[in-house]
């Protein structure tokens, strides 16, 4: 049995300096970005100028002064969960930022344990441990690696046993921008815009496409 | 316990605060990074510092989210409305086929993007399947029009300039 | 594709290759001695690349010094898919669009519309990176007037070509937008425009073909009509009209190659044209236009095509088909969700009519490909 998903979600971190009391949800639907009813029906734990955490249906926002995540686990939410962060940061174009991750998680199911020890053992052989420290097992895994495209910032995978399925491999796929050398905060705003329209189906064909040459480890044909 | 909503969020901050086992902020002490938590370089617990002194660690949401395993999903816009039906574009995002064009029922878009409906309007429609935390699966579809700020009126003058320069440009030949 | 369409047309032989899928169109001219023409853009459904540049590398043709002309008839996207990439290329391209567009309201809806916006526009955004490349040719000096407006009876484009085989004179002639065509492409634009809290949607670029530039090409004794999306207006100084009226370029003469306007349809059809302007049983050569309910062109439009000649040639299906998804959910699902639905883009094909320049009369030869086919069997 091939690996198979059996469950996935997409978040979008920026870095920079913010205002979490901003972000009520009542916020968001006064400026048209989701419906009324999804804001009057939505879970708000704080909104306080150092915190602001909420949940609707489909949607998580957590925002912190330095730290602005907005995450869903609904892959027919991935767009509108783009969408809006875009439109959040059109309306609050003069936030300074640093960073952007556009982060998307993946749990594959494995046929067995065996696949994953085999899988996890593919990534950190064992065998290279056994004079160090015997008995080992992977537990986490994150390796960084370039962009190929011209833009400053790298690649990131983290690889785990899954904590939802299992045997199960969970992967996460870090696509990050480092907006730090930017002359000026304030025109990062149509730079996001940019990064998330023109180069969004290329970041989630990228992150499926490292998370499957991941799973494909799991296979005895796979090269070593 | 009725508290003044000025009050409030302080308060909460305190009575989290109190839950917490005192070195919950140590490496050592509480799991605070759950597995399969974000590998996010700027991520950091869910717990911060505000200037009052005092550390929240909000709780993770009560709510475990459905998963959605899209099977197809289409980019669409609107080029023309009837009387029960729009007609629509679809570029596809995921699955098979090439791109369609559909008649498609007003009465299977909800009740809140029902008003978004217009020429031009652009769409995302996907099909698949709905898990429940319970574990049953049931057939999905579902159609959600994309929700962008409205025009400005910077955004309409910044136009306007650049108009302008195109214009400079152009007559200057 | 296939070894023989990928032939080199020799040097003193004219080339006209339309492609198109079912929704699109582009236009290929060799005008001899490896010198093209490229008119309007379009996508090759199954490479996604601009098909008009993608058959002459295929041929090996240099791009970046054998086009010599890039002609933008009008900016709805199914004309203009992958033209800055076209122009951008084809560095020694003069590029010619419509006078038309040369108003404050089509600049302003260029910035609204332009990259990185989030909204995805019909069009807008090639003219975007069209009009970015013309202000870095002007900040660099390079390309001297990289551009030429096109209005009725202007010459865009001249060259005398020696042969050892004998000598050639190409020209390139815009028949349209008329003047008062140009001064109702103002308010056209105006209405497109949106307002302070209006919502962000994707503009609709159809309607205004009357701003379409209708070309008119000479080679020696050879003349071509190319018809773009032109359409009647009903008014005698707007569309087709206007040009058969007042185009001083036609008079007298008549052309054996028509690429036929709008898709073949009622609208983009003026008779006169094809009594005054056309040689009896001209080449007709059109692209259809699969979406929306109506395809063009309608049975209706057929038959009359080909009641006025029985050479005429069309580069995809206009039927339409339905995908069947092999999937029983998302079929299932479907079948439920709309009331009809049915490829946008079925069939991909090429017209290409050859023929010796330095011979006269009727001597061009068709080539079918893909799904292009006849419309009289």
């Amino acid at each position: 049995m091939r690996p198979y998903l059996k469950s996935q979600g997409l978040n979008v971190v920026l870095v920079g300096n913010f205002n979490p009391a901003i972000f009520h949800p009542s916020w968001f639907s006064v400026n048209g970005l989701i419906p009324q009813q999804e804001a009057d029906k939505a879970q708000i734990q704080i909104v306080h100028p150092d915190a602001a955490f909420f949940a609707i249906d489909w949607l998580e926002v957590n925002v912190l002064r330095e730290r602005f995540q907005i995450a869903t686990g609904q892959e027919a939410y991935f767009e509108p969960l783009r969408d809006l962060v875009v439109g959040i940061f059109e309306l609050l174009s003069h936030t300074p930022l640093q960073h952007m991750g556009v982060n998307r998680n993946f749990h594959f199911g494995l046929e067995s344990d065996r696949k994953l020890r085999l899988l996890c053992n593919r990534l950190a052989p064992e065998k290279n441990w056994q004079s160090i420290l015997p008995n080992t097992d992977m537990t986490s895994l994150i390796v960084r690696g370039s962009r190929k495209d011209e833009l400053p910032g790298f690649v990131g995978v983290k690889i785990e046993p899954s904590a939802v399925v299992r045997p199960g491999i969970f992967v996460e796929v870090n696509d990050h921008y480092d907006f730090t050398d930017a002359n000026k905060a304030s025109l990062l705003s149509p730079r996001i815009s940019e990064i998330l329209t023109n180069r969004w189906t290329e970041s989630l064909l990228r992150s499926l496409t490292i998370a499957e040459a991941v799973t494909a480890l799991e296979s005895e044909d796979a090269s070593q | 316990m009725t508290l003044d909503p000025a009050e409030r969020p302080r308060k909460i901050a305190l009575r989290y605060f109190l839950d917490i086992p005192p070195n919950h902020d140590k490496e050592g002490g509480v799991n605070v990074q759950d597995p399969n938590a974000s590998s996010e370089p700027s991520s950091e617990p869910l717990r911060f510092r505000s200037k009052d002194g005092i550390v929240l660690f909000p709780p993770k949401s009560a709510q475990a989210q459905d998963d959605f395993i899209a099977i197809q999903k289409w980019e669409g816009y609107v080029s023309h409305l009837g009387e029960d039906t729009f007609e629509a574009t679809l570029v596809c995002l995921k699955g098979e086929g090439p791109d369609q064009y559909a008649e498609i029922f007003f009465e299977d878009v909800s009740d809140d993007d029902r008003a978004l409906i217009s020429i031009g309007a652009v769409f995302y429609w996907t099909i698949g399947y709905l898990e429940k935390p319970s574990g049953q699966r049931l057939r999905a579809s579902l159609i959600r029009f994309r929700r962008l700020p409205v025009w400005t009126r910077r955004e309409l003058a910044n136009a306007e300039i650049r108009a302008k320069e195109l214009e400079s440009l152009f007559d200057a030949e | 594709m296939p070894n023989e369409q990928l032939s080199f047309p020799a040097v003193d032989e004219m080339e006209v290759s339309l492609f198109g899928p079912g929704y699109g169109e582009s236009v290929v001219i060799h005008i001899g001695n490896n010198l093209w023409i490229l008119i309007d853009s379009c996508l090759n459904p199954n490479t996604k690349q601009p098909a008009g540049l993608e058959y002459l590398l295929h041929l090996g043709v240099d791009i970046q010094r054998s086009v010599r002309l890039v002609v933008v008839t009008h900016w709805h996207d199914d004309h203009v898919r992958g033209l800055g990439a076209v122009f951008r290329e084809c560095a020694s391209a003069c590029l010619v669009l419509s006078q038309a567009l040369k108003n404050h309201e089509f600049f302003k809806l260029l910035t609204l519309y332009e990259p990185p916006h989030t909204i995805k526009s019909s069009g807008v955004d090639e003219f975007v990176e069209i009009f970015k490349i013309i202000e870095n040719c002007n900040k660099l000096d390079r390309r001297s007037t990289p551009y030429k407006w096109a209005i009725m009876d202007r010459l865009v484009y001249q060259e005398e070509i020696f042969l050892p085989t004998g000598n050639m004179v190409a020209s390139a002639y815009t028949l349209s937008p008329s003047d008062a065509s140009i001064l109702h492409a103002q308010k056209a634009f105006s209405n497109l425009l949106p307002e302070k809290y209006q919502p962000k949607k994707r503009i609709q670029s159809r309607g205004q073909n009357h701003f379409a530039v209708a070309l008119w090409i000479e080679v020696n004794s050879h003349i071509i009509l190319l018809g773009s999306d032109l359409e009647n207006t009903g008014q005698p100084d707007t569309g087709w009209s206007a040009v058969v009226d007042n185009s001083y370029i036609i008079s007298g003469k008549r052309a054996r190659v028509f690429k036929v306007p709008h898709h073949g349809s009622q609208s983009g059809h003026e008779n006169r044209v094809w009594t005054e302007c056309l040689h009896d049983n001209t080449l007709a050569a059109l692209s259809p236009f699969n979406r929306g309910l109506t395809p063009l062109p309608t049975e209706t439009d057929l038959q009359r095509i080909a009641s006025l000649t029985s050479n005429a040639y069309i580069t995809a299906p206009t039927s339409p088909r339905r995908h069947r998804f092999s999937n029983r959910v998302v079929r299932d699902t479907v079948a439920q969700v709309t009331k009809s639905i049915w490829n946008a883009n079925h069939g991909w094909g090429q017209i290409r009519l050859r023929c010796k320049i330095l011979e006269s009369g009727n001597c061009w030869d068709v080539q079918l490909y893909g799904s292009a086919h006849s419309i009289n069997n």
